[in-house]
């Protein structure tokens, strides 16, 4: 009871009519609010031609046509949503007034036309839009400025973030005070790039210089393919070589030292370095073995050769003149077939008895 | 009786067992493989830095190496040559500190580090909150990264190379991102004349751009190619670096131009003038 006298002596003064559009207003703003959450696609009937495109029935030329439509209007349609100057153009209740506004010139031929339900629908709407179309330019207002606001608020702070935790950076980052791993911080910053371009060098009075593993490039090959054969030194010409650099070093200790520095350098990348006159000579022995074995096996091998050679033409001559042989065996047998007849045998040699 | 039943015979298959190329066939250089033993008996926790030295230098090292006490350098040597393998990782042990030697085998010049202090995997894997442990973490070689290194002195030099061909050289053109999996960094302290062995694992977060992610510009890279699911290429990554392996600080000591012989060209202690 205490509550209604209170409202009725504070509503008193100003007028019921102002209270009750305050009151209307207000659950306007709301309800403008929620439908702004939503977005146009879902709250709002669309029912263009342009909305549904049908594809099915039509030319090749047309179809592409209308794809290339229905694509730049998708993209037309984003960019307007996602730009932050544009914001009311493609809110949900700006296309809501917009179809309002469509709206009233139906509307008398439609409640005509339409029964009783039909008639309490579009009166309902027109009623609403009436309402809400003085109240919707108020809604977009409030709703633009309030989001531009706190947009801008924001971004403020989230840079406002990002320089505090920069500047701790540099302090070690709070858990971690360790040497190495500070080191390794910097490391990091330089190493990451590394990930796209491998050479990063600086070169601060050669204190951080970074050096990274192998990497290969194209033109190695090249160079290497066309060194090999035409610098091969015939081993007795190292064997010199490799003398005189030894004398030389005996005499002179610096070239000694920086010629066994070359060696060790080159050795660790993995070119041979023949340095040792020993190795040298051991080498050419082996080489003259190697020829001297060669050569024998190749003799082994033209003998043999020879060898079967002969034997097989030895074996075919014997062949041959079995079969002649054989050939006039045969003939004889043939012919001496015929004078074998009983109680003789074979060709006469000669009378039996003497001639008197 | 169905518990009887007769087992199938299966025909003997020979386990067929992948043989290491000896030249890489991307970039056509032969592959660096290497050796680590100990020479002498090792303590415990040696022995599990040499497991740990083995794994490092997967896939390119014999990971079950059987040393005999009686095997000299010699028997290595002469199982190198067929083998094709290009570096000993020596590790020995006097009263005073161990020792790690870094040769290169047909004669290659020997560079001796003293371990002055080492971590093992197994207790930096204890430390983390959450230790990474990708399944194929050791299919690849790792990448190396030397720092400090470039003040000019010689032996330097010549251990940013031994260093460098130790592992095999990464063809920048035909790469796989996600091969790359495991990084070493060597960092060289002037003043202590220290080098800091730290071996590392990457993680990448996808899609961060510096904006949402308050991290520096200098942390967030643009992949090449695609590196996963979600990482895909010329989009912004966080790069973050995991520790894994071993931590090593060495000293270098003596640098000699024969493998463990012949003469000494750098030598920390005595300065032959």
């Amino acid at each position: 009871m205490k509550k209604k006298q209170k409202i009725r002596a504070s509503s008193s003064t100003p007028t019921p009519f102002v209270e009750l559009k305050s009151i209307i207003l207000s659950h306007s703003q709301f309800f403008d609010h929620l439908v702004e959450l939503i977005p146009a696609k879902f709250y709002l009937s669309i029912d263009d031609a342009e909305s549904k495109p049908w594809y099915q029935g039509l030319s090749k030329a047309a179809k592409a046509s209308l794809k290339q439509q229905s694509r730049q209007n998708l993209k037309l349609a984003r960019r307007n949503r996602l730009d932050p100057e544009n914001k009311s153009s493609s809110s949900t209740l700006h296309l809501l007034q917009q179809q309002i506004n469509k709206i009233p010139e139906p509307d008398p031929d439609e409640l005509n036309q339409k029964g009783s339900f039909g008639d309490l629908e579009e009166d309902g709407d027109g009623g609403e839009a009436r309402v809400k179309s003085t109240d919707l330019e108020e809604g977009i207002g409030n709703v633009n400025r309030n989001e531009s606001v706190t947009y801008e608020e924001l971004r403020q702070k989230l840079r406002k973030k990002i320089d505090l935790l920069r500047g701790n950076r540099g302090e070690g980052g709070g858990k971690r005070v360790d040497d190495k791993k500070r080191k390794r911080g910097e490391n990091d910053g330089e190493e990451s790039s590394k990930v796209v371009n491998v050479d990063v060098n600086e070169g601060e009075d050669g204190e951080e210089i970074i050096e990274y593993g192998k990497v290969k490039l194209g033109d190695e090959e090249e160079r290497k393919n066309k060194k090999t054969k035409k610098n091969k030194m015939s081993k007795v010409k190292e064997l010199e070589k490799v003398k005189r650099l030894q004398e030389v070093k005996r005499e002179n200790m610096g070239v000694a030292e920086r010629e066994s520095w070359k060696a060790a350098t080159s050795r660790a990348m993995g070119v041979k370095v023949h340095d040792d006159a020993r190795m040298i000579k051991e080498s050419m022995k082996k080489e003259k073995r190697k020829k001297e074995k060669n050569a024998e096996k190749w003799k082994e091998r033209v003998e043999s050769q020879e060898k079967m050679k002969k034997e097989r033409q030895q074996k075919r001559k014997d062949n041959i003149m079995g079969r002649i042989k054989e050939k006039k065996m045969r003939k004889i047998a043939k012919r001496e077939k015929k004078l074998m007849r009983p109680g003789f045998e074979g060709r006469k040699d000669g009378y039996i008895t003497t001639q008197d | 009786m169905a518990r009887f039943r007769s087992k199938k015979k299966k025909p003997f298959v020979k386990p067929i067992i992948k043989k290491q190329p000896s030249v890489d066939h991307i970039t056509g250089g032969k592959i660096p493989k290497s050796f680590v033993f100990p020479r002498g008996k090792l303590p415990g926790p040696l022995r599990q830095l040499q497991m740990d030295l083995r794994k490092l230098m997967l896939p390119f090292t014999a990971l079950k190496l059987k040393e005999k006490r009686r095997n000299n350098l010699k028997d290595f040597l002469n199982v190198s040559g067929p083998m094709g393998v290009t570096h000993f990782l020596i590790l020995s042990k006097t009263d005073t500190a161990p020792y790690l030697r870094v040769a290169r085998t047909p004669q290659g010049p020997t560079l001796t580090f003293k371990i002055n202090e080492y971590s093992l995997a197994f207790d930096i894997a204890q430390g983390q909150l959450r230790p990474r442990r990708p399944k194929d973490l050791f299919k690849n070689s790792p990448l190396i990264v030397l720092s400090g290194f470039g003040t000019g002195e010689q032996h330097l030099k010549l251990i940013t190379i031994m260093f460098q061909n130790i592992f095999p050289a990464i063809d920048v053109n035909t790469v796989n991102l996600s091969s790359c999996q495991r990084i070493v960094l060597l960092n060289y302290n002037k003043d202590t004349k220290l080098i800091d062995f730290h071996v590392s694992d990457f993680v990448t977060k996808s899609g961060y751009g510096s904006e949402s992610e308050a991290d520096d510009e200098a942390a967030t890279v643009i992949l090449a190619t695609d590196l996963g699911r979600v990482t895909r290429a010329s989009n912004r990554s966080a790069v973050k670096l995991q520790e894994i392996g071993p931590r090593i600080t060495l000293k270098p000591i003596k640098v000699e131009e024969g493998l463990c012989s012949g003469g000494v060209i750098f030598s920390e202690y005595d300065m032959l003038i």
